[in-house]
């Protein structure tokens, strides 16, 4: 079996919550689809998940299931629904992002007042694949293109930004349930961020930057 | 935006119409509908088709009525015969005529007397389901209340509460819709905290406190606190977590 993955047996035995409870977060949309993972085994059909993730989340949900209503964890949880608008200056000041990013931006769409969560989002992104020193202003802009071009069709799944470069041409890509890929040895992979995780960092500075 | 006062769309004989935004759209002879619709109150009475998505906050569909896109109101009640070629959302729906939909169906309540085809998953908060149906995907509710009336069946169930049960009298305008006339369920998987069942077909049933009743046929059951099983029901494999 997949070491990656975990069943439903396992899970609920694993973390104490019952098939009403995971039934009920399945439909709020606080467990992607795209974890339910559906495996023949010798008992007939079974549900699995991705290990890791599916722990992870379920611990979220439960820590924040006292203080917050299923619907507003739905909110918290998913992208999409996050509606919230910082200002340009917060933004920068709470050291949530560097200025270069917001700069990139701007360029590109033009000067802001005020960011929307999916903006900050694409901002962050720019931000962390600048901080690995692979990409310059020119590919920054690349990837802002891209993730405004492409990235809501992809929103409800789970997606990773790579960034390849081969001599000196840089690709941008965005993938859904990328666990593992290959490039030939000329092409370097400049940036892989998984855009799950660092919604999940996102959301943690946001929250501890007082928004 | 230039701002214009709603008004009330009604069909009357053989019409047809464009879509857009009105307090009351009527159909009572036969009409057609060109774009999506968005209205307060929508109604069928004669035979209608919608080349586009419905948006209200009331409907009631007594005749027949074909929807190409999506069906989206607080309130659906149907009547008559419904054919749905994309979701339907919805807080409260009752169904009692004849329902098809092509895709998912999602809400807080469904209420079904007649006959529910649904090509997808159907979620909401509660299910109560005493006529005949068919669900091809999951039906994800947290109580499902199945009495049965027909032959009916479902890929899976999930949910807390889970009792199908055969109800004894049956309803008399029921009998003229429904022509097989075995009442059962046939499931693939069934898991829920509580799971009672009659007259079921199962290949996996997994709960916490599981019952088994009579007409019963469960490849394997999957318990963690309590089962009881009837006589007359067969299980072929039983394991306790």
């Amino acid at each position: 079996m997949d070491e990656g993955l975990i069943s439903k047996k396992d899970l609920l035995e694993q973390t104490g919550i019952t098939y009403g409870q995971l039934y009920r977060w399945k439909r709020k949309k606080l467990i992607p689809d795209d974890w339910f993972v559906r495996k023949s085994t010798f008992t007939g059909q079974e549900t699995f998940f991705p290990r890791d993730k599916m722990l992870e989340r379920i611990n979220r949900i439960k820590e924040l299931k006292d203080t917050l209503s299923l619907d507003e964890l739905a909110n918290a949880l998913s992208p999409k629904k996050k509606d919230i608008n910082l200002s340009r200056e917060d933004f920068i000041e709470r050291n949530i992002v560097s200025s270069n990013a917001v700069a990139i931006y701007e360029e590109h769409f033009g000067e802001l007042d005020t960011i929307s969560f999916k903006s900050s989002l694409y901002i962050y992104l720019l931000d962390q694949s600048l901080e690995t020193g692979e990409v310059g202003w020119e590919e920054g802009r690349q990837i802002i293109q891209t993730l405004h071009d492409h990235f809501p069709k992809l929103e409800e799944k789970s997606t990773s930004l790579i960034v390849l470069r081969k001599m000196g041409v840089v690709t941008v890509l965005l993938v859904t349930n990328s666990d593992d890929f290959y490039v030939d040895e000329k092409t370097k992979v400049a940036v892989l961020l998984d855009i799950d995780t660092e919604l999940d960092k996102l959301l943690n500075s946001l929250v501890t930057g007082g928004f | 935006m230039v701002q214009t006062s709603k008004r009330d769309l009604i069909l009357s004989g053989h019409s047809e119409s464009g879509g857009g935004s009105f307090i009351k759209v009527e159909i009572n002879g036969h009409g057609a509908i060109h774009g999506d619709v968005e209205c307060e109150n929508f109604k069928c009475n004669g035979s209608a088709k919608i080349h586009g998505d419905i948006s209200s906050r009331q409907a009631v569909i007594n005749g027949s009525t074909k929807v190409q896109g999506d069906f989206s109101s607080d309130e659906i009640k149907i009547y008559g015969d419904a054919a749905i070629e994309g979701h339907a959302f919805f807080q409260k729906m009752e169904i009692n005529g004849h329902a098809r939909t092509k895709q998912s169906i999602k809400g807080d309540h469904i209420l079904l007397a007649g006959m529910m085809k649904v090509a997808g998953d159907c979620e909401v908060e509660k299910a109560e389901l005493n006529g005949a149906f068919t669900i091809d995907g999951l039906l994800n509710a947290d109580q499902v209340e199945i009495s049965l009336h027909g032959k009916s069946s479902v890929k899976d169930i999930g949910g807390e509460v889970i009792t199908v049960k055969r109800n004894r009298h049956p309803i008399l305008h029921l009998d003229k819709l429904i022509k097989t006339l075995s009442k059962e369920l046939q499931a693939n998987v069934i898991e829920g905290d509580v799971v009672k069942l009659q007259y079921t077909k199962a290949k996996v049933v997994r709960g916490n406190t599981v019952e088994i009743g009579p007409g019963c046929e469960i490849e394997y059951v999957e318990y963690s606190t309590d089962l009881q099983v009837s006589e007359k029901a067969v299980v072929e494999k039983s394991e306790k977590l």
